[in-house]
Parts: structure tokens; C-alpha cells; sequence
């Protein structure tokens, strides 16, 4: 664990984000609340559908509207990033909070050499001349461990690999010294090597920086070695957070355990592995209650099925959305 | 091969080689050049030997651009092999005309990565199981349809869904009906191309243990390929270990997992992470230097010496041969050196 | 069989309606389409009732009653030999759409039959079909026309065969296009890997999954080789007197433009009405076709 200064930079309350779709509003988000300190890494896990991504595009106003809606307050310094301008926004974005994406092939673009891409933030945002600019640019390519970084100023994003195109996406969210860097599966499309180094970059540059970073994933592989606090989301909702140790020692809400029971584990290869039986739920008919009840191995009562759990503590510093705590069941990890 | 019996862990009639290969190598003519003109070939695939017993799973692990799936696609006679032989159950699947190749379609079959885009969006999910029923004119007329209705129960699925479009399912469900699809002909070998590698965690471990069930009642043997290690251990009895076209390492499923002996295997296996917040944090990674080297261009001897943190002198000048280094096979000069020397006036 | 249930994977995630289901509606709601689908309507209603329906035989000459402005008798006139023109634009519509659909139909078989060889077999027959294509494309299209009737003799069956080859690149075209990003599919390896011959691949998994475009191009090709007619009848090589057709009408008005507006402003505007229909129609069918601009907002909803 890292000893991050503590300072809040990022305080999200009941976000929402709905949308509305031909069969009836897609209810994505639905009413999340988290903190992020500087130097600190939060990991938000969840499968597709979980509404992981689109809470966090939704903090930098990048929910398009319509068809979405975003309600909630997300406080970034004397800010409410919610009822914001756009043009409050766009300074924010890139500047204090940056963002680096799943695929660095699509996020950057083809005809720009990643020099212009570099540069243009920092021309923007930092008003650097064009010498200051391409300094700043070949440190930074530096930084994120991309060899003879002069020479590749002028190179096109096709004439990188994968790893390397991820590590230009870093360097182009590091530009402006963000206060925030949100992490959406940067490593997803990364080959396991690969993905390790990326981690590691972004692990380091966080205890350079100081900056929060919100790492989003569907892996809890991936985040166990570099987060400080995890949150584990669930149709729409924080289903249970906790920090890192806690979490993966004794999970209590049915779901994380699940999740957990059905990861394969290296040098485990004769554990049974868990399922979670059926599929997540469709956001245009959540069922009512606790959002996980049909998929529950744990329900008790119709309570489950008609009342929505909140957040409480269970005393050892897991904080689980559900009435009927998981027991320290032989199927949680050790 | 005779010497990697010992390192066998088939479930059933261990001893019977269901399919043989014999270094094959799939190159792939590329044009370069300003013109297109010059032609290069691309070494997907470059001498693979390995032979996969009834019954067994062997994993086939390897990055992106390794040639782990080009490898599955020769097997099956789907990508036509530059050099060496493919034999399956004493049948020579190299070199048959696709007409000859039929029968043997029907033993050999294989489920995709994609749930997305292995299945004909216009046709039902009914439809696509029957299919190779169809082309193999089995289970004629009214029988048909009752054989379909037994594979979507055997994998899973209601049969009332038979009428439905793919678009209407999960990737998980439309996994299901590829696997479905695949076992309509009760094949003996399934080619299994990432089969869980676009799917979400906790469907995952659904299809991985439906692939399991399904392997002990139907007596499957399985190749299994995927770039997640922690997955093929589970699954695996055999994994080998892909690199650039070759197979750096082969070994049962526990003796790779817990003495590698490549150093290709050891940098991956440090990659792949735990979900273990405690042993994370302590764990040393080995992390490799540069990129992978371009299939058009390898390296000369050992390919995975531009990268390797072990290099030495002959891991230029020879190139390594699978040898067995205690249980496992292992192409590497640190277990003795053995190999081919590089032909100087060859590059 | 094992104790896990049939519903072990859960049910569908969604339903959905039929296809052309789905695609009606959407032409439904849109107006402009919707007027494109009423105006086919009518046209293939006079074409089907032609003469039963006009007011009079369109060949019938009424010499003293020529050159009349349009009246309560002769809603669009008559023309120099006091042919009723309301008519005579009436029948010609059977003409029209015949040589429409018989000329497209014709560039659709062959079009798509070269595109799907093409684009399946590549190689040396992809060459060979699409240098011939590219050919074909250089030429201006009714000067291609022109050329191929100028060999077969002018005449309506020898109009519509010159119509069809001129607009037969098109339809090779698109196809081949979109059959090489369907043949690289997973799909189509899947059922490779099954064992399925090429004429199986093709007809069940190729085509069915390139038909969108070839849809659209269709309707937008039956208003192009409408206009086609119309040109070549107008220069005389297409529909010969003294049947009427939309163009022969417009050429005949030409030299009476300043007695009789009537005689070439009719006919005209049921060419205009005719191709604008059809293009609104391909234009909805586009829209509704691609799956991106139909459930756009759906997808950006669920995929979190």
C-alpha cells in the first residue's frame, strides 16, 4: 500500500446516468458515491454492462446529452463537474483530469504524427510555444519509456506496437500534469507482457506525480497489485468497496465473492471454479430490490426482492451493499 | 517424440496419438516494397512438432502474433501448411484436396474466439447447429430437428430458442451455440481458438466449465489456445508454449506452472497477474525488453534472443531444438546446447 | 445429459421482430418515403390497368381535336395528331416501369453473380471482372447505351438489354465490396471449417449478408434506368412510334414547346415524380438497412 497524502481531489455523490433508448430509459448508473485522494489508486471492477465506463466518462462530461441523462454531483475543487458549461469542462479535461482508453489504436489519431497529438494539448492548455512544446513532448516520450524519442515526434500511430501506442496515449494524458488520471482498461487489448509493463508505468508515474489515478477494469487480477481501494460495481451500482487487502481476503457481498470464485487462478489449476449462474440484468428492466437477487445465491427472504440495499460497514472495513453478508464461505480466495 | 510420453496426463487411452505434428510451418506471401513488388514471406508458423494423445487437452499459449491460431487453422486444413505434415488419426490432413478432406471434417471441429462473428447474423441459432448436419447429411428429415433440440439442452440452452437470431443472445449464450455447433457431428477433436477470451469474467468460468463437463461425458480431446495462462492451466493437461512461430516450451500443465524453464515461459508466467493483493505487491516481475520482432524478419538462431535476459554466445549462432530438460521440452541453449547452426549464407 | 438445467445460460437478452418488419415500419415513418411507396403505387396500378383506365385509346388520332390546352375533356391536353396526353403518359408508365425493372433486373443477375465471383474467388478472376467493369464504367452511361443499340438495332427489348449491361458495373461493384469484408468474416471460416462447399458458403452465408446494399442500389438504379428510357426513346431508339412512352412523348413536345407546353411538360413531370419516388425510397431503405444509423442510440445505452 502507498502512503498518499491524503489530500480529496475528486468527491463523487449518487451519480446517475440514464439513458433513453426505444424500449424505455436504460438506467446505467444508478446513484454511486466514491472518493479519490491525491497519490491515491481506486480500482472500479465490473463486467460489460456493469456501467463501470460510462460513470466515469460521465465524471468529464463526456455522456453525450441527449440521449443521456447525468444527475448527482461529481465535486472536482470548487467545482460541480455535473452542472458545469462546456467550456468549464473542456478546460478540466486533459488538463486536471485526463483519460487514457482501452484501445490506443482508435483513440489516437491515424493521420496526426503523435508529435501534433503530443503538442496540441500543451499548446492549448499550457499556451507553450512550439519549441517548449516539443521539449516537453520528447521528455515525456522519455517518461513513459519509449526509446530515441526524438526521432519518433514525426512518426505516425500505425508505426507503433500496441504497448508502445498505449505508452504515447499516457504520455498525451501526462501533458498537462493532471490532478486525475482515469484509466479505462488501458491494458485490455495489451498482450499479458505487455500489460504488465503498462501497469507498472502508470503505478510509478502515480508515486512521481502524485496524482489519483480511477482504474477501471473487469479484471481483479490486474488491479490486486497497485490499488489502494477497490470498488466492486454491479448494474449500475457499488455493490461493495473496501481497501485492496480487505477486499480480496474476505469478501462479503455474493457477487465479489463470485467473482473471485470464478477467476482461474495460475498455480491453482484443480480449483473448482465458481459461476455465477445466469446473466447480468438488462438496465431497461432492472429488477426490483437489490439488483443481484435473481442471481443470488445468498437471498434469504423477498426483503431482497423488494427493498434496495445500501452501503454499510461490516466492521472490518468492507463497506457492502446487501442484507445478507456472504459468509467467510470455504469458496472465498484465500 | 517419443520422449514426451513421459510427460503425459491424458485422461483416457493416454497411450493412442490422436493427431501428429510434424514440423509444420504456415508462411504467408507478403508485397512490401514502394511498388508491392517485392515479395516476403511472413513466418506465421515456423516447425512446430507436437502430437496431441485421445483424450487430452493441450494447451497452446502464446501472445498475439505468435501463430497460435494460424497453428489451429492448419490442423483443422484451413490454412495450407508451407512445409511438413499434419496427421490425424493416421490420416494425412496436409496436402488433401478439400473434397478428400470431408470425412475428416466431421471428427475435427473447432470453436471460435468471436461469439459475435462466428455466427451468420440471418440465420437462426437453429439454423446454424443444423448446418453441419446439413453439409454432412446427417440425422435426416424429422430427426433433425430433435438432434438439435439434444445439443442446445447438452450445452445449455432451451431448444425453444432454436428460432431466435444471434443478435437476440449474450456473448456467453452465442459461445454456447458455437460449442453446439461444433459437437453436431460428434467430433473426436476440438480446436477451442480462444474460446472464452471475449467473454466476461463470470461467463468465463461457465463456458470453461461446460467445455470440462463436456470433454468427460463425450470423451473430447481438446486443443485448447489462449494467451491467458491462468485459464489454459486450468483447463490444460499439456501446455505448450508459443513464441514467434515456434513452440519454446512444452510441458504437463503443473511442471510448467511451477518450474519454467524457458525464460520466455518465466517472463509470461511473471506477467500474468494474481488476485491476491499480498503476493502482487511482492512479486518480481521479468520484464522484457523491446518489441516482439517482426514474422517477416526473425532473428537469426534463437528468436527469442533479442528480448531474452538470459542471452549467451551460441543463442545467435545455433538455433535451438526442442530437447527434454528433466520432464519438460524446452528449446533453449541454457539446457544444453543443441540445435541447428545458422546458416551463414542463408540471410 | 448432465443434472444442469436447460436454462442454465438464461434466456434471450432481447426480442425482436422480424426483419421485414422492422423495415417496413421504418419506411412507414418516414413521409418522404412513404410518398415514394404511394407513388410506386400508383404507378404500377396504371401500369397494370393502362388502357382500361385512360379516357381514351392512346394511339386514337382526333385531328380536328389537336394541339387542345388542357380541359375538363383532356385534363392534359392533346398533342399534333389530338392524341389525349393524360392517356397516352398513362399507358407509358407500363412501359417505363417495365423497362425499369427488366433492365435492372438483368444488371442485378449479372451485377451481383460477377461481384459474388469476384469477391469470393479473387485473385485473377477478381482482376478480370473488375478490369472489365472499369471499362465499362469509363464510358459515359447513355453513350454506352447508345453504342450497344447502335449493334443491336433500336427497339424496346433491345433498350432494356442495353440499359441492363450499362448499369451491370454497378452492381458487380458493390458486391464485390461488401463481399469481401463478409468473406473475411469468422462466420464464413466457421462454416469452412465444417466443411461447407463454396456454392454453400456463398448462397447461405455471402449473399445474405451483402444484401443491404444491393437493395438500395435497386431502387436508386430502377429511377437511373427510368431516366435511361426516357433519353434513349427521346433519341429515338428506344420506344418506336407510334406507342407512347415518357420520353418519346418529351421529344415529340420539343418542337411544339411554344403552341403546346402541355405536350412535353406532362410527360416530364411523370419522369420527375417517377425517379424522385424511387430515390426517396432507396434513401429510407439506406437508413433503414444500416443497422449503425437504426439502433444508434440503443447500443450507445447498453454498452456501459
Amino acid at each position: 500500500m502507498t502512503g498518499h497524502n491524503g489530500q480529496r481531489v475528486l468527491e463523487v455523490h449518487d451519480l446517475q446516468v440514464r439513458f433513453g433508448t426505444r424500449r424505455g430509459a436504460a438506467h446505467v448508473v444508478n446513484g454511486i458515491s466514491y472518493t479519490l485522494d491525491a497519490g491515491e489508486t481506486l480500482a472500479i471492477v465490473g463486467e460489460s454492462g456493469s456501467g463501470k465506463s460510462v460513470s466515469s466518462l460521465a465524471l468529464i462530461g463526456l455522456v453525450p446529452q441527449p440521449p443521456g441523462r447525468v444527475t448527482g454531483t461529481v465535486r472536482f475543487g470548487e467545482r460541480n463537474l455535473v452542472t458545469c458549461s462546456s467550456e468549464e469542462l473542456r478546460h478540466v479535461r486533459g488538463n486536471d483530469i485526463a483519460m487514457i482508453f482501452q484501445d490506443p489504436m482508435t483513440s489516437l489519431n491515424p493521420v496526426l504524427t503523435i508529435g501534433r497529438q503530443l503538442t496540441e494539448g500543451m499548446q492549448l492548455h499550457l499556451q507553450l510555444d512550439d519549441r517548449a512544446a516539443r521539449r516537453r513532448a520528447i521528455e515525456l516520450l522519455d517518461r513513459v519509456g519509449i526509446p530515441s524519442p526524438d526521432r519518433r515526434l514525426g512518426d505516425y500511430p500505425h508505426q507503433f506496437s500496441g504497448g508502445m501506442r498505449q505508452r504515447v496515449m499516457i504520455a498525451i494524458g501526462l501533458a498537462c500534469d493532471p490532478v486525475v488520471l482515469i484509466a479505462d482498461e488501458p491494458t485490455t487489448a495489451l498482450d499479458v507482457t505487455t500489460q504488465a509493463q503498462i501497469v507498472e508505468l502508470v503505478d510509478d508515474l502515480r508515486r512521481d506525480t502524485g496524482m489519483g489515478v480511477i482504474w477501471i477494469t473487469h479484471d481483479l487480477g490486474v488491479v490486486a497489485g497497485i490499488a489502494d481501494r477497490v470498488a466492486v460495481m454491479y448494474a449500475g451500482q457499488i455493490v461493495e468497496t473496501a481497501q485492496v487487502d480487505a477486499l480480496y481476503e474476505h469478501p462479503r457481498h455474493p457477487y465479489t465473492q463470485g467473482l473471485l470464485g470464478s477467476l482461474p487462478v495460475l498455480g491453482q489449476p484443480e480449483r473448482e471454479l465458481a459461476t455465477i449462474p445466469g446473466l447480468p440484468p438488462d438496465p431497461v428492466h432492472l429488477p426490483s430490490g437489490c439488483p443481484f437477487w435473481p442471481r443470488c445465491p445468498q437471498r434469504l427472504d423477498e426483503r431482497c426482492e423488494t427493498e434496495r440495499p445500501q452501503l454499510r460497514d461490516t466492521g472490518e472495513g468492507n463497506l457492502v451493499a446487501t442484507f445478507y453478508e456472504a459468509k467467510p464461505a470455504s469458496e472465498a480466495v484465500s | 517424440m517419443s520422449d514426451v510420453s513421459s510427460v503425459s496426463a491424458g485422461r483416457r487411452d493416454a497411450n493412442k496419438v490422436l493427431l501428429e505434428v510434424d514440423d509444420l510451418a504456415v508462411w504467408f506471401p507478403v508485397k512490401s516494397g514502394p511498388l508491392r513488388r517485392e515479395k516476403e514471406q511472413l513466418r506465421a508458423v515456423d516447425g512446430l512438432t507436437f502430437e496431441v494423445r485421445s483424450g487430452e487437452t493441450l494447451g497452446l499459449v502464446g501472445e498475439s502474433g505468435c501463430g497460435k491460431s494460424t497453428t489451429g487453422m492448419a490442423l483443422l486444413g484451413l490454412e495450407k501448411a508451407t512445409r511438413g505434415r499434419v496427421v490425424f488419426d493416421g490420416r494425412e490432413v496436409t496436402g488433401t484436396s478439400r473434397r478428400q478432406l470431408r470425412p475428416l471434417r466431421r471428427r475435427m471441429a473447432m470453436i471460435f474466439q468471436d461469439p459475435y462473428g462466428s455466427l451468420n447474423p440471418r440465420r437462426t441459432i437453429g439454423e446454424s447447429v443444423a448446418e453441419p448436419l446439413a453439409i454432412h447429411g446427417l440425422y435426416k428429415g424429422g430427426q433433425r430437428a430433435g438432434r438439435v433440440a439434444e445439443l442446445l439442452r447438452l450445452v445449455g440452452l432451451s431448444p425453444d430458442y432454436r428460432n431466435r437470431y444471434p443478435h437476440e443472445f449474450s456473448g456467453g449464450q452465442r459461445q454456447r451455440v458455437g460449442i453446439a455447433r461444433a459437437l453436431a457431428t460428434e467430433p473426436d477433436f476440438v480446436v477451442c481458438d480462444e474460446p472464452i477470451a471475449s467473454l466476461d469474467v463470470s461467463i468465463q468460468a461457465q463456458i470453461l466449465n461446460l467445455l470440462d463437463r463436456l470433454q468427460r461425458e463425450l470423451g473430447l480431446t481438446y486443443l485448447f489456445i489462449a494467451h491467458d495462462l491462468s485459464a489454459v492451466q486450468h483447463i490444460a493437461d499439456r501446455i505448450a508454449v508459443m513464441y514467434l512461430g515456434r513452440i519454446v516450451e512444452l510441458a504437463d500443465a503443473k511442471g510448467l506452472g511451477e518450474d519454467p524453464k524457458h525464460p520466455y515461459t518465466r517472463a509470461l508466467l511473471s506477467a500474468v497477474p494474481l488476485p491476491d493483493p499480498k503476493r502482487e505487491r511482492q512479486r518480481k516481475r521479468i520484464l522484457l525488453e523491446g518489441d516482439l520482432p517482426s514474422p517477416l524478419n526473425p532473428p537469426t538462431g534463437c528468436n527469442f534472443r533479442t528480448r531474452c535476459p538470459d542471452r549467451f554466445e551460441p543463442c545467435p549462432e545455433i538455433d535451438p531444438t526442442l530437447q527434454k530438460a528433466d520432464d519438460h521440452l524446452v528449446a533453449c541453449h541454457l539446457h544444453g546446447v543443441v540445435g541447428e547452426p545458422v546458416d551463414a549464407s542463408a540471410e | 445429459m448432465s443434472a444442469e438445467t436447460a436454462t442454465e445460460a438464461g434466456a434471450p437478452v432481447e426480442e425482436h421482430a422480424p426483419r421485414w418488419r422492422v423495415l417496413l415500419s421504418a419506411v412507414m415513418a418516414n413521409r418522404l418515403a412513404l410518398f415514394g411507396l404511394v407513388v410506386l403505387g400508383l404507378l404500377v396500378m396504371a401500369a397494370v390497368l393502362g388502357e382500361r383506365l385512360a379516357p381514351y385509346p392512346p394511339n386514337a388520332a382526333d385531328v380536328p381535336e389537336r394541339l387542345r390546352p388542357p380541359s375538363l375533356r383532356h385534363p392534359f391536353g392533346t398533342d399534333e395528331l389530338g392524341r389525349d396526353v393524360f392517356s397516352r403518359v398513362l399507358v407509358a408508365a407500363r412501359v417505363s416501369l417495365q423497362v425499369g425493372f427488366i433492365a435492372v433486373g438483368i444488371s442485378l443477375a449479372a451485377g451481383v453473380l460477377l461481384g459474388l465471383i469476384a469477391g469470393f474467388y479473387g485473385r485473377w478472376i477478381d482482376d478480370a471482372i473488375m478490369r472489365v467493369t472499369d471499362m465499362l464504367f469509363a464510358f459515359p452511361a447513355i453513350l454506352l447505351a447508345i453504342a450497344i443499340l447502335a449493334v443491336l438495332g433500336p427497339g424496346i427489348a433491345n433498350a432494356m438489354i442495353a440499359i441492363g449491361i450499362v448499369y451491370t458495373p454497378i452492381f458487380a461493384r458493390i458486391t464485390r465490396g461488401s463481399v469481401l469484408s463478409v468473406r473475411e468474416r469468422v462466420f464464413v471460416t466457421a462454416a469452412r471449417s465444417l466443411g461447407a462447399s463454396d456454392l454453400r458458403l456463398v448462397t447461405l452465408h455471402v449473399l445474405p449478408n451483402v444484401l443491404a446494399p444491393i437493395i438500395v442500389q435497386t431502387s436508386i438504379s430502377l429511377a437511373f434506368a427510368i431516366l435511361s428510357e426516357a433519353a434513349l426513346s427521346f433519341l429515338g431508339l428506344g420506344v418506336q412510334p407510334p406507342d407512347p412512352s415518357w420520353g418519346r412523348m418529351l421529344a415529340e413536345g420539343r418542337g411544339f414547346v411554344q403552341q403546346a407546353w402541355w405536350m412535353g411538360v406532362f410527360p416530364g413531370a411523370a419522369i420527375f415524380v417517377t425517379v424522385l419516388a424511387f430515390n426517396l425510397l432507396g434513401d429510407a431503405l439506406r437508413d433503414a438497412l444500416d443497422p449503425r444509423q437504426r439502433s444508434a442510440i440503443e447500443s450507445r445505452g447498453l454498452t456501459a
